[in-house]
């Protein structure tokens, strides 16, 4: 991210001069008060926010640049895991994470397959006929990582992945999530869950007022 | 066609989803496309009836008493000469006369007369390549200088009367289809618009994990072709029960007119046309529709929050 601006209002600069660079299979928090800017960073990265000054690249292509038909296969390389996970409330575990295969028109055997290793991954396979309303919100969560997976995307981006999980499950999640970046995932995690970033040593982003006033591996 | 098997799930999804909105859809557009086809059965019929008459466009070449035989006779050579003429008939005064009592009961009343006063004629035929009312005047105005030629009767007048109206009623088609066209789109795309929106959730959740406008357009435009069609199979079903209950009555009243057509079901190129039309106005309402929501850069489903 190079200069990046981003105002919701005329008066309300959400990011401001932000400058930052993520190397490929990084784990990296990024941290701060409400309203300090980390889902503003998160949401440009996936496009579902433009920024109104700056550059930002993703695998050396500038996606502030990209027309707006552009952005959805942008957004098929990034998995984002929704502080309220957004699943689909009339379809099952397995078809809600089969959604992304469908979209790119994978084979029914290739769905399977895929969708199938990752419930495993996520350890949620015994529930994939189940609608989410019939989840707790720890099995839930866990579906949207295994919907944000399922594409293989090189950057799995998690908002508040913890925010209504209890400590024991949050530190479940975030095991998971360190395996998937053991995997070779970048792994950006925005979060004010100071237990989470405490306990694990990884490159911690704070932002405060929209501008980063620290970044690096806590000792 | 992987992705196609998705679509049809989604959209058959779409319409079990909205189940009960959707049939009293159907039924109101099924009651549209009804009106429509009401016209062209009352369209369809008028034109077979003119088709028919128009087949057997004929007039009468009624002779001078005391016209002889030699006249008769030359005048036949020339009727069966002309290659405008289908066929003629002879009849004589008194085959008239025999006509006239089979016609009417009241037998006497030539009778109370003392002599016959019906001329022999020639009844005529016309190919229908000559069935035109120049070509007509022409053949006419041929036969009517022939010696011992009374008068040449032609009773098409009334005919090409139908056909203006029937050019009429053409026009009228034309007015009353664009307006029930523009009725069933418009009807269509309210629809597809309400099912839009009873799955706008899913439909943003659908754009986060990377799905293109077309993608998520496909199962809804599927969805209003069906309607479109299916409206079409209820208008047609309405309008056959409807035709099955009229019929006789219409036929007893036709016939009482002097018509001896009977009176004909759509054909099934037109019932065809009117499921493939049904369709094509469902895809239209739909693609109209869902153009609209996707153009939206920031619906007001969407919450966004700094």
């Amino acid at each position: 991210m190079f200069h990046v601006y981003k105002y919701y209002r005329k008066d309300f600069l959400a990011l401001d001069d932000v400058n930052l660079k993520i190397e490929k299979g990084e784990f990296v928090f990024v941290t701060g008060s409400s309203g300090a800017g980390k889902s503003t960073l998160l949401k440009l990265i996936f496009c579902e926010e433009r920024a109104d000054q700056g550059q930002i690249l993703i695998g050396g292509k500038n996606v502030s640049r990209l027309k707006e038909r552009q952005i959805p296969f942008v957004r098929r390389n990034i998995g984002f895991v929704f502080q309220d996970f957004k699943l689909v409330k009339r379809k099952t575990v397995f078809d809600n994470v089969a959604l992304p295969l469908e979209i790119v028109g994978a084979s029914r055997t290739e769905i399977k397959k895929r969708v199938h290793e990752v419930l495993k991954m996520v350890r949620i396979e015994h529930r994939q006929s189940q609608r989410p309303a019939y989840l707790s919100g720890g099995e839930q969560q866990r579906v949207a990582i295994a919907r944000a997976l399922v594409n293989r995307p090189a950057i799995l981006l998690a908002d508040e992945p913890t925010g209504n999980l209890d400590e024991d499950l949050a530190m479940d999640i975030v095991g998971l999530l360190r395996n998937i970046q053991t995997a070779g995932t970048t792994v950006v995690v925005a979060t004010h869950d100071r237990h989470l970033f405490e306990k694990i040593s990884r490159r911690r982003l704070i932002l405060e007022q929209g501008k980063i006033i620290s970044d690096g591996i806590p000792e | 066609m992987r992705q196609f098997y998705y679509h049809l799930k989604t959209a058959l999804e779409n319409i079990q989803l909205n189940q009960t909105m959707g049939f009293f859809s159907l039924i109101s557009l099924g009651l549209t496309l009804m009106l429509f086809g009401v016209f062209l059965l009352f369209y369809g019929n008028v034109q077979g009836f003119v088709q028919s008459m128009r087949e057997s466009v004929q007039f009468s070449i009624y002779l001078k008493d005391g016209t002889d035989q030699n006249a008769i006779h030359k005048l036949k050579e020339r009727l069966n000469d002309d290659e405008r003429i289908l066929s003629s008939t002879y009849i004589s005064k008194k085959e008239a006369l025999k006509i006239f009592n089979a016609s009417f009961h009241d037998k006497g009343l030539i009778e109370r007369l003392g002599e016959n006063p019906l001329p022999a004629s020639f009844e005529v035929i016309v190919k229908a390549d000559y069935q035109e009312a120049k070509s007509l005047e022409e053949i006419i105005a041929t036969f009517a200088a022939f010696s011992g030629v009374e008068e040449v009767q032609y009773g098409s007048e009334w005919l090409e009367n139908l056909k203006t109206f029937l050019n009429l009623l053409r026009l009228v088609g034309v007015g009353i289809g664009g307006f029930l066209a523009v009725t069933v789109t418009t009807n269509i795309a309210n629809t597809i618009r309400l099912h839009f929106y009873n799955r706008r959730e899913e439909i943003e959740i659908m754009k986060l994990i990377g799905a293109t406008h077309g993608f998520i357009k496909i199962p809804f435009f599927i969805e209003g072709l069906f309607m479109g069609a299916m409206s079409s199979v209820i208008a047609i079903l309405l309008l056959f029960f409807l035709f099955d209950v009229a019929k006789d009555y219409l036929e007893v009243f036709l016939a009482s007119m002097g018509s001896l057509e009977g009176l004909q079901f759509l054909p099934i190129k037109f019932l065809l046309g009117m499921i493939l039309a049904g369709s094509a106005l469902g895809g239209i309402g739909s693609y109209i529709s869902l153009n609209h929501l996707l153009r939206l850069r920031n619906p007001d489903y969407v919450t966004k929050t700094p």
